[in-house]
């Protein structure tokens, strides 16, 4: 029982931390620490179940501070464990906002199965919302567009990296090409300039 | 920044991870393995413990297990307040969470001046605060003299304070690339440029052998 410095709920708190390090962007997730807690969670449970039964048993009161101290425990260790889940599950709600609705491959990876899953319908509950909400025009309305009031109709960008195709409303393709200069209709593109590959020229 | 932290706030995690001096009152059987120095199975009378708070939480004011003491940066900040001095004090390098430990520390306080101490700490020091947030911040502000919650507060003014600048300016319509793509970006490029490295480095030291 005396092994060094065991005051539980560290392990749970370092996954916290290390997501807290790396401010917005997603770290890869930490199967193994999460394992590890859940572990810790099982065996506390376990003793203390024993222990209870024997409280029950006897009545003896002496123990009763260790069994207070191994539940707060536990709960410490479930309370990290959902924060840790609904802060990732936060930041890749903000993904679908910031990048569109197609995760670039690197923050991906970084993702586990549940959580992609979870961006999928995510992404599906938006879209499908959006679609609804203009539905009296006849067509959806796209709420991560216009996000400040335009000034003007058209706007002068520059492209920053080599796009290809471009199809317009209109049906006019142009090509993005490094460095090209366009005149462009903002509502078409402020997605883009959002996703860096434009950059909008004052 | 969270007045009213709610169970998944994780600042309010990193405030209940910190450790808190207690001295045992009475004999706890097997709850010796929260001593480092202890050799027996049990927790002795009189020994001091740190114990984080997210267990002290759980336990009464007025338990009969251990008795909570206050740390010395309350009693320091405490002379300061007196003279009214406190815009000088580095609060984030006494305590990264001055207000919100001092918070969760108050009920165990006797004297009852912590919750004093810590009001009269934020009065004293928001003007303060808000000079150098309208003085584009940058130049005036070290990691270490502002606590967690003055920093956020700094960061929010600054922000305020320059959206209002380009909404003067009229420039404020201009789209921006997010900042997530953006701080995504710079990673990207960061990477490209170590794996750059990484293969420039094997090849140099192949001219070299």
């Amino acid at each position: 029982m005396t092994r060094p410095n065991k005051l539980f709920g560290d392990k749970a708190f370092e996954l916290l931390k290390e997501l807290e390090r790396s401010s917005q962007t997603i770290p890869a997730f930490d199967d193994d620490g999460v394992r590890q807690v859940l572990e810790e969670i099982k065996a506390i449970f376990e003793e203390n179940v024993a222990q209870a039964s024997t409280y029950n048993a006897s009545g003896d009161r002496s123990l009763w501070p260790l069994l207070n101290y191994r539940h707060a425990a536990l709960q410490r260790n479930k309370r990290c464990l959902l924060a840790y889940l609904y802060e990732r599950s936060k930041r890749i709600k903000a993904l679908r906002w910031e990048f569109g609705p197609i995760i670039p491959a690197d923050i991906k990876q970084a993702l586990c199965e549940p959580e992609v899953q979870f961006f999928n319908n995510y992404s599906k509950s938006l879209a499908a919302y959006m679609c609804s909400a203009g539905y009296s025009q006849g067509q959806g309305l796209d709420l991560t567009n216009h996000l400040r009031p335009p000034k003007s109709l058209y706007i002068e960008v520059r492209c920053m990296e080599d796009y290809g195709k471009f199809e317009l409303e209109d049906g006019e393709v142009i090509h993005l090409k490094k460095n090209s200069q366009h005149y462009l209709p903002r509502a078409q593109v402020e997605s883009l300039v959002r996703q860096g590959i434009l950059q909008h020229l004052a | 920044m969270n007045y009213f932290p709610n169970y998944y706030c994780i600042e309010d995690i990193f405030v209940t991870q910190e450790k808190v001096e207690c001295r045992v009152n009475t004999k706890l059987q097997r709850m010796g393995f929260l001593d480092a120095g202890a050799d027996s199975d049990d927790l002795e009378p009189g020994r001091t413990v740190n114990l984080p708070l997210w267990y002290i939480k759980e336990l009464k004011v007025n338990n009969a297990y251990f008795t909570i003491s206050v740390p010395e940066i309350y009693r320091n900040v405490h002379k300061a307040v007196c003279e009214a001095e406190t815009t000088h004090i580095e609060l984030g390098r006494l305590h990264p969470y001055f207000y919100e430990f001092g918070r969760y520390l108050t009920p165990y306080d006797r004297n009852h001046v912590i919750g004093r101490i810590i009001f009269e700490t934020m009065r004293q020091r928001v003007r303060h605060l808000l000079d150098i947030s309208k003085s584009d911040g940058q130049s005036a502000k070290s990691d270490l003299k502002l606590d967690n919650i003055e920093a956020k507060l700094h960061e929010a003014g600054v922000r305020t304070n320059s959206q209002y600048i380009d909404w003067l300016q009229m420039t404020g319509n201009k789209i921006r690339t997010s900042e997530l793509v953006e701080e995504h970006q710079k990673k990207r490029r960061r990477a490209d440029r170590s794996d750059d490295e990484g293969e420039g480095l094997p090849s140099s030291k192949r001219a070299t052998l």
